[in-house]
């Protein structure tokens, strides 16, 4: 389980790092339906972990360690910013047609929030990482497995 | 300590390039670009060009292109009536010029007359697909770029990544060295007493 979590963690990675610039990878068509894609794998990164999510959330006020507190805040932040991300992409999209979705607003204003929401969104994914760092270190077998 | 040099050098690199890629893709500025526009607005004061900066959407670019207009025609119907009659003859000394152009010459420059600008597609704002079909490279401002991989600003994103992994990282553990020796030093006070 340990490994198809690792791998689908990489491939989220590395396709969010894509997505970042619509010009550099296949343009903006890639953009539109990776960038929606993605969005599941997303959901299927969090129903894979979703036993922590339960224990976390139940003992969030009581007995959740420190960590696991601000991991869980972090997550939620994630998952506001990609909802933020996704609902502006659906906005301003080009070459899938959502026009039957009228999220009122400017075109302006989409623009503007999904570039200010992504650049947020990669910026809590590297301190998600950087907290989850001893993890990704103990599936490379860089360090061994303790539980502190 | 083969390792730890090794580790030094690697954090160095990374903080370095992360530092420059956070300052080539404005990524403050933009990040908190949203906290500045309200929902209805079609113009943003913070907003300038480049690529980096915004990618405008079209009511922006007619937005700000409007006052540039006004101000030329101010200008204008400031000057005396000899100056404007020779602006106004202008564009037909600009035809003969085309004229006496070699084919070649022509033929890069184009026609272009205001005339001769059929922007069908861009009527009402809205380009259908059928326009960009074909057509190669990173398609212009809209962002649509053909079958084009070019990863410099993915590696300049990825140094922001990375930056923040590693800020976090290094965080967390001057938060356990920290805890740790508190926590010793409190294990010692209480063995004092």
């Amino acid at each position: 389980m340990n490994i198809i979590k690792f791998i689908l963690n990489i491939l989220l990675a590395i396709v969010f790092l894509l997505l970042m610039d619509p010009r550099s990878f296949y343009g903006l068509s890639f953009h539109e339906w990776a960038g929606l894609i993605i969005v599941l794998f997303f959901f299927l990164h969090k129903i894979l972990n979703w036993i922590w999510i339960k224990r976390v959330t139940v003992g969030f006020f009581s007995k959740a360690p420190g960590k696991a507190r601000l991991n869980y805040i972090l997550d939620i932040l994630l998952l506001a910013g990609l909802t933020l991300i996704t609902l502006s992409g659906i906005a301003i999209s080009r070459t899938i047609d959502f026009s039957w979705i009228n999220l009122g607003a400017s075109s302006m204003f989409w623009r503007i929030m999904h570039t200010s929401s992504s650049l947020m969104v990669l910026a809590l994914f590297g301190i998600h990482l950087g907290l989850h760092w001893k993890w990704v270190l103990v599936r490379l077998k860089i360090k061994k497995e303790n539980n502190d | 300590m083969i390792k730890k040099i090794i580790t030094i050098v690697l954090v160095s690199v990374i903080l370095v390039t992360g530092y420059i890629s956070f300052q080539k893709l404005n990524f403050w500025e933009r990040s908190v670009m949203i906290f500045k526009i309200s929902p209805s607005a079609r113009q943003f004061e913070g907003m300038r060009g480049g690529r980096f900066r915004m990618e405008e959407g079209r009511e922006g670019f007619a937005a700000r292109q409007q006052p540039r207009q006004n101000t030329q025609n101010a200008g204008r119907m400031n000057i005396p009536d000899s100056l404007r009659g020779r602006r106004n003859f202008r564009p037909q000394n600009n035809e003969g010029r085309i004229r006496n152009m070699n084919d070649t010459l022509r033929a890069g420059r184009g026609d272009r007359r205001p005339e001769n600008f059929t922007r069908e597609s861009a009527a009402g704002g809205v380009r259908r697909m059928e326009d960009f079909e074909g057509r190669e490279g990173r398609g212009g401002r809209n962002g649509r770029g053909g079958s084009t991989i070019e990863l410099r600003n993915v590696i300049y994103f990825l140094g922001v990544f990375a930056l923040f992994t590693m800020i976090t990282i290094y965080i967390e553990k001057c938060y356990r060295i920290i805890f740790k020796s508190k926590k010793l030093s409190k294990e010692k006070s209480d063995l004092i007493i």
